[in-house]
């Protein structure tokens, strides 16, 4: 089935999950004596919680959805979809408080009884959960014990809403409404399970050896590992992978890094990995023969999934890591489809990966253009960002039949994302990776 | 780019979320 097919299958499939609990009203009975805004207000909370608890859908990494959807994308609906679902949630008891302010009473813990209780309380808790993922850097929160907290408190607020709605019993009382807020905890259950239990359990029978820690230029470094007892994972280039590094696999501190080594190296994987100061600060000083587990690959970014005349590649910074892993894979598959290298760095010294891509110019057929913010004095290249102007002057005639990988800081995507739209690529040919998805 | 459809899924959901509620109610109410 065509990727196009499939995606279409599975976001239909999406869409009936969340509005499930309302096609099932729909087609039950109607029954006597319900008010507009009460019944609109029930409405807007069973959605708020279907989509609350599909949540855990996009971020248990099911292989099947990650050949799909681009990595970052589910990602990125995980925390949109997370505000909307809020947003529904709290709609809730505002519309009834708004249609019988006498409810205000409920407010007062002493006097409200169980079932509306755990309503108010799993809706505090939502807006505490989605508020504290939001604000999370500004609020300098760090990453692991956020994300324990996170999962924990997203388990919390499913099971008090559904206490909530099984108490009330304003539309759980027909057996295939009960069947149905059976069967979407049920769902929401195992991806539970899947995420925090199958998956590391098979994780942890196939684990890596760290082989090497290469230094590379600008402050970046390369771990190069290779399986135990089992023949590797393989990937395809422009993919990437959850590492956990001297730790089980059943501990969340696992950290997402594209693959930068050639897909067709069996048995050998590398990453390069930039110290930004957090975790990645502690990869130079991993030991070679460290033990680490591996889950992947993820992704569909890259040549293999998007085939064309040419490729164009634009990376900055340590954003060259998946464009990395395409070169070496071309060229070590003998591949010489035109391609375009747009690569921008702070300054010549910290171009990472700089003499392989002159070697590897040898070997493809790669027009390379380094573009650097702060050249040195003798700097005939280009200078400053990658423009509009730019991509005009290098790409070729039949650009928009050409597709484009980048993978860079945020404010770089942002810019040139719209400048190859103005130079005349199609957007459908135009994929972005961005470094950060948790 | 697949941010954008996928800004546009959500804003989908968002209004079909609504509509949906209120022809629920609608049909319970009246």
């Amino acid at each position: 089935m065509k990727s196009s097919a499939r995606a279409a299958l599975w976001i239909a499939f999406y869409l009936f999950m969340i509005f499930s609990p309302l096609i099932i009203i729909l087609v039950a009975p109607r029954p006597a004596g319900r008010e507009f805004w009460r019944e609109f207000a029930v409405g807007l909370g069973f959605i708020g919680l279907s989509l609350m608890g599909l949540q855990f859908v996009p971020t248990a990494r099911l292989p099947f959805l990650c050949c799909v959807f681009p990595m970052d994308t589910v990602y990125f609906l995980h925390h949109a979809t997370s505000v909307a679902s809020l947003a529904f949630v709290l709609a809730h008891p505002l519309i009834l408080l708004f249609d019988n302010p006498n409810i205000a009473q409920f407010f007062n813990p002493a006097v409200t009884p169980w079932r509306v209780l755990s309503g108010v309380i799993a809706a505090a808790l939502a807006f505490l959960l989605v508020a504290s993922s939001v604000y999370r850097k500004s609020l300098n929160f760090i990453y692991e014990p956020w994300r324990m907290t996170h999962g924990i408190l997203s388990v919390i607020v499913l099971v008090l809403s559904l206490i909530h709605i099984f108490q009330v019993n304003h539309y759980t009382a027909m057996p295939l409404q009960r069947a149905l807020w059976i069967v979407l905890p049920v769902l929401w259950l195992a991806m539970i399970i899947y995420a925090r239990g199958i998956k590391p359990a098979m994780m942890l029978k196939k684990p890596y050896e760290l082989k090497e820690v290469r230094e590379e230029h600008g402050g970046s470094w390369t771990l190069a590992v290779a399986p135990v007892g089992h023949p590797g994972l393989t990937f395809k280039p422009g993919q990437f992978a959850w590492l956990a590094v001297q730790r089980s696999p059943f501990d969340i501190r696992q950290h997402p890094f594209s693959f930068s080594s050639s897909a067709e190296r069996k048995g050998w994987l590398e990453f390069t990995i930039k110290d930004l100061g957090d975790f990645t600060h502690t990869v130079k000083d991993i030991p070679a023969g460290a033990r680490l587990y591996v889950d992947g690959p993820y992704g569909m970014f890259g040549p293999d999934f998007h085939p064309a005349p040419g490729y164009v590649l634009l990376a900055g910074g340590v954003g060259a890591t998946p464009i990395m892993s395409m070169l070496r894979t071309l060229a070590d598959r003998g591949d010489q489809t035109p391609l375009i290298f747009f690569y921008g760095s702070p300054s010549w010294d910290e171009i990472i990966y700089r003499e392989e891509l002159e070697q590897l110019k040898k070997r493809l057929n790669l027009k390379l253009v380094h573009v650097l913010e702060h050249p040195h004095k003798d700097w005939t290249g280009e200078k400053g960002y990658i423009s509009a102007a730019l991509l005009e002057y290098y790409l070729p005639e039949d650009r928009a039949r050409w597709q484009y990988f980048m993978c860079g800081p945020l404010p770089m995507i942002q810019n040139v994302e719209p400048a190859l739209i103005k130079v005349g690529v199609p957007p459908s040919h135009v994929h972005s990776e961005r470094y950060e998805m948790a | 780019m697949m941010r954008d459809y996928a800004i546009r899924l959500l804003a989908g959901i968002i209004a079909l979320g609504i509509l949906l509620s209120a022809l629920v109610a609608w049909r319970q109410a009246f």
